[in-house]
C-alpha cells in the first residue's frame, strides 16, 4: 500500500471544498435578485449583491434585523412586518413597494425556510425581485384606463339621455326604421357604459382603491331586498326567481353594498342566459360559513371553459354567447371574484356542461 | 515592486490561510525566515523575489503542488510573472 501524505491529501480536499463553497458564494452573490439569509432571529447572516445595490453595503446589513432594513408596504401603504408572514401562506407577496432614496421601487417576495434538526434553529432566504418596471407600467396604465373611462362615462350618459328622449318619442313621432335603429343605438350605449363602469371597477380593486366597509349584517334580509330589483327582467325572458332559505338570520361580516354587486352580478348572469327557465337562490349554512348559491337551468357552461370562468375577459366560446349577441364585457364574474374575496369569502362554480344550468357559489363567514 | 509584492504575499497567506487555517499559513510564512508578520503588518527581510519564492517553496513543502497552484493564481491575477 502507498505511503498517504496526509497533509497534502488533506491540502487537496479542504481546496476542492473551498472551491466549491466560493462557487456557490459567486453564484447566490451573482444572482440577479435580492437575496437575504436571515437567522432564526431574523438577522442578516447573507446579502448578495443585488441587495448591496437596493438596500446598502454587504458590511452594514451583517447583522442587522431585517425589519430595519425592509420596510416593504401592500397597496394599502400597510408595513408588512417580515416576522408577521414568515409562517404565513395566505398573504399575497406580489408588488410590495419599498422607498428607497426616495424612489419607489417594487418588489415580489418569496420566503423558504430552513429548518433544521434543532428546533427553533430555523433560518429564512428571502428573495426579492425587482418588479419595478413591470409595476410602473401596470400602474401607467391603470390610471390611463381610469383616466379615460371617467372622461368617457359623461359623454356615453348623455348620448344615452338623448337617445332615450328619442326612443320616448319626445321629440315626435318615430317610424318603424327609425325605431329599430334608436334601439340598436341604445343597446349599443348600454354596453358600452357597462364596459366603461367595469374597467372603472376593475381598475380599481387592481390598484387597491376599493373600500370595503365591513360590518356585521343579515344577510338574508339584504339578498331579498336585491332580488326585487329583477322582477321586470326576468319576467321580460319568461324565467322565474326562487328564493330558498331555511328561515334563519344569518348574520356575516361583509360589506352590504359589494355584497348586492355581487348578487347583481351572478344573478344578472343567469338571467341572461337562462329563457323560460328557473334561477334558484338558495342559502345554507355552517356553524362557520354561509354559502350562497344561484342556480339555473339556462345554457350550462362547457367542462374547456370552467377555468376562464373568473378571468379577466372570460367570455366563453363554448357556452356563452359570443361578443355581438351579449351584451356582456366579460369583466362581471373577475369583479364578482374580486370582491367576494375583498370580503374575505371564497367563490366557485359548477356546471354539468352545455346546456345543462349551472350553479355559482359563495361562501362568507358567519358572526 | 517591493509593495506589489507584499500584497501577493499578503494575499497568498490569505488564500492558503481559507484552505488551512490561518495559524497554519501563517506558520508557513514565518517558516521562510524572511517573512515577519506582526499582526496585520508584514515585512519582508529580504529582496521581494527571494521572499516570494521561499514563501511558495515552504507551502510546497508540506502540501506538495497543489498549493504551488494555489499561489501561482495569486501571482498570475497580479499579472506580475508569467508562470
Amino acid at each position: 500500500m502507498p505511503k498517504i501524505n496526509l497533509e497534502k491529501e488533506l491540502y487537496l480536499k479542504n481546496r476542492e471544498l473551498y472551491v466549491a463553497q466560493k462557487k456557490s458564494q459567486k453564484l447566490i452573490y451573482n444572482i440577479s435578485e435580492c437575496i437575504f439569509v436571515l437567522d432564526s432571529k431574523f438577522k442578516i447572516t447573507l446579502a448578495n449583491k443585488k441587495s448591496e445595490i437596493f438596500f446598502g453595503k454587504n458590511h452594514d446589513l451583517m447583522g442587522k434585523k431585517i425589519d430595519s432594513v425592509l420596510f416593504l408596504v401592500d397597496k394599502n401603504e400597510k408595513i408588512i412586518p417580515i416576522k408577521n408572514f414568515i409562517n404565513s401562506t395566505s398573504i399575497n407577496l406580489n408588488g410590495l413597494k419599498q422607498i428607497i432614496d426616495d424612489k419607489e421601487f417594487y418588489f415580489n417576495l418569496r420566503i423558504s425556510v430552513i429548518t433544521t434538526e434543532i428546533p427553533g434553529n430555523e433560518e429564512y432566504v428571502l428573495t426579492l425581485t425587482d418588479v419595478t418596471p413591470e409595476k410602473k407600467s401596470e400602474i401607467s396604465k391603470d390610471d390611463f384606463i381610469t383616466i379615460t373611462s371617467h372622461e368617457l362615462r359623461t359623454p356615453m350618459t348623455i348620448i344615452k339621455s338623448y337617445l332615450w328622449l328619442l326612443q320616448e318619442e319626445k321629440a315626435g313621432p318615430l317610424n318603424a326604421k327609425q325605431s329599430e335603429y334608436i334601439n340598436k343605438a341604445i343597446n349599443s350605449s348600454e354596453r358600452m357604459l357597462s364596459l366603461i363602469n367595469d374597467m372603472l371597477s376593475v381598475s380599481k380593486i387592481e390598484q387597491g382603491k376599493i373600500e370595503f366597509k365591513m360590518e356585521i349584517f343579515e344577510i338574508e334580509k339584504i339578498i331579498s331586498e336585491t332580488l326585487t330589483d329583477f322582477d321586470a327582467k326576468v319576467k321580460e325572458n319568461g324565467s322565474k326567481i326562487v328564493f330558498e332559505h331555511d328561515g334563519t338570520d344569518n348574520n356575516i361580516l361583509g360589506d352590504k353594498k359589494r355584497l348586492k354587486e355581487v348578487i347583481y352580478n351572478l344573478v344578472g348572469n343567469s338571467i341572461k342566459f337562462t329563457k323560460n327557465g328557473t334561477i334558484k337562490v338558495k342559502i345554507s349554512h355552517n356553524d362557520n360559513f354561509v354559502k350562497v348559491s344561484v342556480i339555473d337551468d339556462g345554457k350550462g357552461i362547457s367542462k374547456e371553459d370552467m377555468p376562464k370562468l373568473f378571468r379577466k375577459f372570460g367570455k366563453l366560446e363554448n357556452s356563452y354567447e359570443t361578443m355581438a349577441e351579449s351584451t356582456g364585457t366579460g369583466l362581471g364574474l373577475y369583479i364578482t371574484k374580486q370582491l367576494v374575496e375583498g370580503m374575505g369569502g371564497k367563490i366557485s362554480a359548477k356546471s354539468d356542461g352545455n346546456g345543462k344550468g349551472s350553479e355559482f357559489f359563495f361562501f362568507l363567514q358567519k358572526k | 515592486m517591493k509593495n506589489e509584492i507584499s500584497t501577493i504575499i499578503r494575499e497568498i497567506i490569505l488564500e492558503q490561510s481559507n484552505i488551512v487555517g490561518s495559524r497554519v499559513a501563517i506558520d508557513r510564512a514565518r517558516a521562510t525566515k524572511v517573512i515577519e508578520i506582526k499582526g496585520d503588518v508584514i515585512n519582508i527581510l529580504s529582496t521581494p523575489d527571494d521572499a516570494l519564492k521561499k514563501l511558495i517553496k515552504s507551502f510546497e513543502e508540506i502540501f506538495g503542488d497543489a498549493s504551488v497552484e494555489v499561489c501561482d493564481e495569486v501571482i498570475k491575477k497580479h499579472n506580475l510573472f508569467k508562470k
